[in-house]
Parts: structure tokens; C-alpha cells; sequence
């Protein structure tokens, strides 16, 4: 068999060429488009499932904030109604006894009159404790106020507050900073040996609304603080960090060993 | 007097062929394993060019060559894509392969020694297993969705010029013995300048990919020395 002409082989192998050269490049093509579709259908997911995680953390935690505020009203409604007016029968026993001259039963109700009151006390700060009912009537500035009043009653710390707080946040978000602040006092005043201060500021500074605990105790090992991740340990911490999430705020901790532990959470306000 | 257009290919090619080894023997110490082996590759073009160079100086015929050069892509491609891909099976099997490959090869050229016609054979599996490289990592690539940009990552640049030239590669090797056998060397030229212009995005990705290599490491190495001042390690 006779080869073809030299000038229509040429073109013949030309075109063979191009066509491979094109279908080459159509493949090349092909991975570069599907795998940015491929990657933006990813991406899409990643953020529905953050997005999904973040409803999940916001549900659980309003779901725990209604079990507390239960707790709370059927502790100060049932056991602490009861206990307040056990203790006044109580006081009129006492003042019967002491009619009757029985000098021993009088000491004896004195006693158990004492003994209510410090039950009664505890009943109604177990209850605040579990719903700041100071936070829902009269918002997170009164509640604080209401908190830092409290610590300082314990004795164990000077604690102060400074407030200047013009726009407020909704009740879910203010009730999620309180538990913060609550947390972060708790933890001062459990671990920050040698402390003599604590100082709770909640600024607003802009559209950033921050909050600041600061104490003068031993402060956290390097490894924990000095600009670098925060470590969540225990569960207190554990529960800062997802209300730090529900809030989509920032969480910072600065210390020095011996210089005391200052924290900060920064969330965007409304503006 | 003008230099003509397969000429101009040519000495384009030696051009971007040495400037990509040269970029990457510059930069060798920053790059990932896998560019580290393009850029030995590069090195081993210019070696069997050059001898290749002077054999046709020589009017010695320079064919033979050709399993040498193909023996050599086997394997250091064979090293680049084991780093690229990271894939245990192919880790395990691409060796024996290539051995495979490699003892065809040998045995091919010894059993025929021709040192003025081309290896279509030699060449066609050359090109097959280069386009069966390179869709590996394409599958790689889409079945990981590990990188972001694809115009950044070098291996990307290395995997599609190999895919697109051993395309166009394909035909040449088919064909090689017979234009040589049937038709002018006019025609021989052309289809020659055809390889070379083949080799052009070959060594200009190769370039491209070692320099986006060199220049991501050291971001990273940037990046990390700034890390380990700011947690004063």
C-alpha cells in the first residue's frame, strides 16, 4: 500500500494532534471547574453544619436555663415558702416558751429559730443563683451589680464593679454574659490565691462591648495564658467557652505568674 | 537573517529547560521531596540533550538515547508522584511496575538495537503510563479536596502539563518510524518543531510549578519562625 501524500499526512496528524491537545486541555479543564464545585459544595455543608451546631448550642442551653429557672421557683416558692413560715411559727413558740418561764425550751427554739433562718438564706440564694430573676426585671447592669454584692458578702474578696453599658443586649445574650461573669468570679474566688482585689468592668466601647475580670492572685503557669489558647479544663471553663460561642464573642486570657489573671470577652453589640 | 520557526522552538525550548533547572538547583534546599525530583529530571534532559547534541554534531545517530531517557522518566516521575500522592497502594505496587516497564524496555532495546530509528512501542508506554500519573493525581485532588486554589499548587502545573503533552505526544511516538521511513525531512522537522512546542509547556509548568513550590515553603517557613518568636521557643 502506497503512503498517502506527504502534505495531507501532515494535516491528518495536525489535526489528530490538536484534537488530543484539546481533549487534554478539556480534561484539565474539567478536574479545575468540579473540583471548585466540589469544594463550594463542601464549603456550603461546613457552614450548614455550623450553623446547625450553633442552633444545637443554643437550644441546649436555653434548655438548661429554663430547667434552672424551675428549680429556682419551685425552690424559693415551695421550700423556702415552707421554711419562712416554719421559722415564724417557730418565733411564736419561742415567745410562748418564754411566758411559761421554760428557760431551757426557750434556748432550745432560739436555736432552731437560728437554724431556719440560715436555711431560708441559703434556700433564696440557691434560687437566685439558678435564675437571676434581678437579670430578667431589671437587666445584665443590676444583675452584676446584684452578683458583685453578693461575692463581697462571702468576705473573701474586694470585689468591685464599673459599668457603662448604654445599649442593651437581648435577655438571652445578656442571661449567657451573666453566666460568664458569674463563672469567672466563682473561679477568682476558688483559685486565685493570695488575691485581695477582683474588678468586673463591662464596657462598651463602639459597636464592641466587653468584659473584663481581673484579679491580683497568683495568676495562671505560662503555658496557660500569655496571649497563647485558652484551655478549657474543668467544667466551669468548659461552659464559659460554649456560651462564648453561642454569643459568637472572643474569649482572652493575660497573666503572669504571681500578676494576677485578667480575662476578657469581647462579643459585637447591636449598634 | 531570520532564524526559522522549528529553530526558534528549539532553542526556545533549551531556554525554558534550563532556566527551570536552574530555579530549581537555586532553590533545591526549600522544595518539597516531589519537585526536588522534577528538578533532577530537568537536569537529566539537559544531560542526554547535550549528549544527544553532540552525537548529531558527530553525525553519529543519537536514537538510542531514547530508553535511556524514558528508563530515567519512569522512575524519577515514579518518585515525584509517590510523594504527591501519598497513597500506601501505589507506594507498594509503582516500583514493581516500573520494573516491569523498565525490564521491557531493556529487553526491547537490546533484543533490537536500533540506534538511528525511534522505540514507537517504548515511547507510546512512556506516554501511557505519564497520562495513568497524572490522572492519579487529578483523582487525588478531586476525591480529597485538600487544596484550596489549584493555580497555586505546584503539583497541579505538573500533573496537566504531563497530561496534556503526553496527549499530543501520542500521535508523534505512534507515527515517528514512519515519517522518518516515508517522507521528507522537511516534514520530519515540522513534526520535530510539534515535539518541541510539547516540550515548551512541559518545562515552562515544570518552572512555574518549582518556583510556586520554592516560594510556598518559605511562606510556611516565614510563618513558622514568626510563630516560634511569638511563643518564644
Amino acid at each position: 500500500m502506497n503512503a498517502p501524500a506527504e502534505s495531507e499526512f501532515f494535516k491528518l496528524l495536525i489535526i489528530g494532534i490538536a484534537l488530543l491537545l484539546l481533549v487534554g486541555g478539556a480534561l484539565v479543564l474539567f478536574v479545575v471547574t468540579y473540583q471548585k464545585r466540589l469544594l463550594q459544595q463542601q464549603l456550603r455543608l461546613r457552614e450548614a453544619e455550623a450553623e446547625y451546631q450553633q442552633q444545637l448550642l443554643a437550644a441546649v442551653i436555653e434548655a438548661q436555663e429554663h430547667e434552672r429557672e424551675r428549680i429556682g421557683r419551685d425552690l424559693h416558692d415551695g421550700i423556702g415558702a415552707t421554711l419562712a413560715t416554719t421559722r415564724l411559727l417557730m418565733g411564736r413558740l419561742e415567745t410562748n416558751s418564754q411566758a411559761s418561764a421554760d428557760v431551757e425550751a426557750a434556748g432550745l427554739y432560739t436555736m432552731v429559730n437560728e437554724l431556719m433562718g440560715t436555711a431560708v438564706h441559703d434556700v433564696r440564694s440557691i434560687s437566685h443563683s439558678l435564675f437571676p430573676a434581678v437579670l430578667a426585671r431589671y437587666g445584665l447592669a443590676e444583675a452584676l451589680q446584684h452578683l458583685v454584692d453578693v461575692s463581697n458578702e462571702t468576705g473573701a474578696l474586694d470585689v468591685e464593679l464599673e459599668v457603662d453599658y448604654p445599649q442593651p443586649l437581648t435577655l438571652a445574650q445578656e442571661l449567657a454574659l451573666y453566666r460568664i461573669c458569674q463563672e469567672l468570679i466563682h473561679n477568682a474566688l476558688k483559685h486565685a490565691k493570695g488575691a485581695t482585689r477582683l474588678d468586673v468592668l463591662l464596657r462598651q466601647r463602639g459597636p464592641v462591648l466587653t468584659l473584663v475580670v481581673e484579679d491580683d492572685g497568683c495568676g495562671l503557669a505560662p503555658a496557660s495564658a500569655a496571649g497563647g489558647p485558652v484551655l478549657i479544663k474543668g467544667a466551669g471553663l468548659r461552659s464559659i467557652d460554649v456560651r462564648v460561642q453561642m454569643l459568637h464573642a472572643r474569649l482572652r486570657q493575660e497573666s503572669e505568674p504571681g500578676q494576677g489573671l485578667r480575662t476578657f470577652v469581647e462579643l459585637q453589640s447591636p449598634a | 537573517m531570520f532564524a526559522s520557526l522549528p529553530h526558534i522552538l528549539i532553542y526556545l525550548t533549551r531556554v525554558l529547560l534550563v532556566m527551570g533547572f536552574a530555579i530549581g538547583l537555586w532553590r533545591f534546599r526549600r522544595l518539597p521531596q516531589s519537585l526536588r525530583y522534577i528538578t533532577v529530571l530537568l537536569g537529566l534532559y539537559i544531560l542526554i540533550e547535550s549528549v544527544a547534541n553532540v552525537l548529531g554534531f558527530l553525525k553519529k545517530p543519537n536514537l538510542f538515547l531514547i530508553p535511556v531517557a524514558v528508563i530515567s522518566e519512569f522512575w524519577l516521575l515514579t518518585f515525584v508522584f509517590i510523594h504527591a500522592l501519598r497513597w500506601p497502594t501505589f507506594t507498594k505496587v509503582a516500583p514493581w511496575l516500573v520494573s516491569l516497564l523498565t525490564a521491557y524496555v531493556l529487553l526491547d532495546s537490546v533484543l533490537t538495537f536500533e540506534a538511528a530509528r525511534f522505540k514507537p512501542s517504548v515511547q507510546i508506554i512512556s506516554d501511557l503510563f505519564t497520562l495513568t500519573l497524572a490522572g492519579l493525581y487529578f483523582r487525588k485532588l478531586l476525591h480529597e479536596l485538600r487544596v484550596n486554589i489549584l493555580r497555586q499548587e505546584p503539583m497541579f502545573w505538573v500533573a496537566a502539563a504531563l497530561m496534556v503533552s503526553a496527549l499530543g505526544d501520542l500521535l508523534i511516538s505512534l507515527f515517528s518510524n514512519y515519517i522518518l521511513a516515508n517522507y521528507s525531512a522537511q516534514t520530519s522537522n515540522y513534526v520535530w518543531a510539534i515535539h518541541n512546542l510539547l516540550g515548551i509547556i512541559v518545562y515552562s509548568c515544570y518552572g512555574w510549578a518549582i518556583w510556586l513550590g520554592s516560594r510556598r515553603v518559605a511562606t510556611w517557613l516565614a510563618q513558622s519562625s514568626y510563630l516560634a518568636r511569638r511563643l518564644n521557643l
